[in-house]
């Protein structure tokens, strides 16, 4: 590999930068040389068909399955990888899970603890990795739920909550570990349709406040209002990405046409 | 002889049986269970450098009949130059083939946690060890109740196997009392007496603990 002094991303304000990513699962290639580049306090949409790529995308940017092949940068720092005085080497997987703090993750399925209680959900991370103080990590998590409109479930479990409500503390959960950047895999996919919105309202306050955040999704509409940029997967590749107006109403590659029909007809 | 003359006179030696089977049923128990543990999480959750090779000894252990694994620590450790005393011979074979069973119990447990749990506490930088104490046990726990009592009342009885190697358990000093006396009633009677106090305790503190967890958890979804 290359000395990381000339690949780091020359332009400062990329907060995620991936280069060359392959991965595969046996046979299927699930990233074939993807290149993305994400600047601080953008938003990108990333759609396609599912099995395109888009989940593992995110899950080797913040290496909870490390690619095959190829780097990522997030806000600088080479993912895998430590500096030394004498060059850089492999990261120890503790020096990983430290970068992999940094960078918050929401879940299909919302992956809440079910035995823990919202608060305890939003503060056992910042306490057991950030070294939090509880009645610190209270505070905060009280804000953070206050933010996304769940201030009076602090104490309630997750059992108890709607699938909307659940998305939410997870996203406060995300929060509560002061990411740099937040990765969305399908947020609202497993929401019934009339939940969806009060979790996509979450998400446009957290872009309004410049949060970095790379969205899986096939909410088309959220994308258009919200996404600075939409990247399309298919089979593994980017085969488009422009302004999400554009790709949506004008996509230039007749895989992108064809599925954004798909997505039209299944909506009337 | 009436019944209550010869209980007298041999009820010294039962209750020593009795004593030996409760010693037993504890001492393996308390063996069996961390080593169990230890195994389930190895083989589910750890290197698989050292998961296949527990699986391949596990394996080996309980596809064995117990009698036949109490024989080889008893008969033939003697011959590896390890002489042992019949009771510390039981409790290790019947350690072994309980721990064998029973880390397939926590296995079962273990892997019924959804997979997206350990994707959620990764992603947070939780470590490997913390997330197994404070997210998949603690969740893994209320599962394990049922089949780990069960086991335990199956180990409990299976203690009787150390009768075979010269341990005067409650099955040894029943059956020798039988021999004697030719009064088999009398004396099976009180060993399944004893073995139903101890394994009747177990199924007992299984209600309590069952109904205790329900409480506890009556809010998780499972």
């Amino acid at each position: 590999m290359a000395s990381v002094e000339q690949e780091y991303p020359s332009n400062n304000s990329a907060m995620v930068e991936a280069k060359g990513l392959f991965k595969s699962y046996g046979q299927v290639k699930a990233l074939d040389d993807v290149d993305i580049t994400v600047a601080s306090g953008q938003v990108v949409a990333i759609v396609g068909a599912s099995g395109s790529g888009k989940s593992t995308l995110l899950r080797c940017i913040n290496y909870l399955d490390p690619p095959d092949k190829g780097d990522v940068w997030v806000s600088g720092h080479l993912m895998g990888m430590v500096e030394t005085v004498s060059g850089t080497r492999k990261a120890t997987e503790r020096e990983i899970r430290r970068h992999r703090a940094d960078i918050g993750m929401v879940f299909q399925h919302f992956n809440l603890f079910p035995h823990f209680t919202v608060l305890q959900n939003l503060i056992e991370a910042p306490m057991a990795v950030r070294k939090i103080a509880r009645a610190e990590a209270v505070e905060m998590a009280k804000a953070l739920l206050a933010s996304v409109g769940l201030a009076d479930k602090l104490d309630a479990f997750p059992s108890e909550l709607s699938g909307g409500q659940q998305q939410r503390v997870a996203i406060a959960r995300a929060l509560a570990m002061k990411p740099r950047v937040m990765l969305f895999d399908e947020p609202t996919s497993a929401l019934d349709p009339e939940l969806v919105d009060e979790v996509l309202r979450v998400m446009r306050k957290l872009a309004s406040e410049s949060m970095t955040m790379l969205v899986v999704t096939h909410e088309m509409g959220f994308a258009e209002d919200v996404a600075d940029r939409l990247v399309f997967f298919d089979k593994g590749k980017i085969i488009e990405e422009g302004k999400p107006a554009e790709v949506l109403r004008n996509p230039a590659q007749p895989r992108t046409k064809a599925f954004m029909q798909r997505l039209l007809r299944r909506g009337q | 002889m009436s019944y209550h003359d010869l209980f007298i006179q041999y009820y010294p030696s039962l209750l020593q049986g009795l004593w030996t089977t409760l010693l037993l049923s504890a001492v393996t128990l308390l063996i069996a269970t961390p080593l169990a543990l230890a195994i389930a999480l190895i083989r589910e959750t750890g290197s698989r450098w050292v998961a296949i090779p527990l699986a391949i000894l596990v394996n080996a252990i309980r596809l064995l009949p117990a009698l036949l694994v109490l024989f080889f620590v008893f008969y033939a450790t003697p011959q590896l130059g390890y002489r042992l005393q019949p009771l510390t011979a039981a409790m290790i074979g019947l350690s072994i083939m309980g721990a064998a069973y029973m880390s397939e119990d926590f296995r079962g447990c273990i892997a019924a946690i959804d997979s997206g749990q350990y994707k959620a506490a990764k992603a947070l930088g939780l470590s490997h060890l913390h997330t197994l104490r404070r997210i998949i046990l603690p969740q893994a726990f209320p599962l394990a109740i049922p089949p780990y009592m069960t086991r335990a009342i199956i180990m409990v009885k299976a203690t009787s196997l150390a009768s075979m190697v010269a341990v005067a358990d409650l099955t040894a000093a029943a059956s020798r009392a039988t021999s004697i006396t030719y009064e088999p009633f009398l004396f099976l009677v009180f060993a399944g007496l004893g073995y139903l106090l101890i394994s009747g305790f177990l199924a007992l503190l299984q209600s309590w603990a069952e109904a205790k967890i329900a409480r506890a958890y009556r809010l998780a979804p499972r």
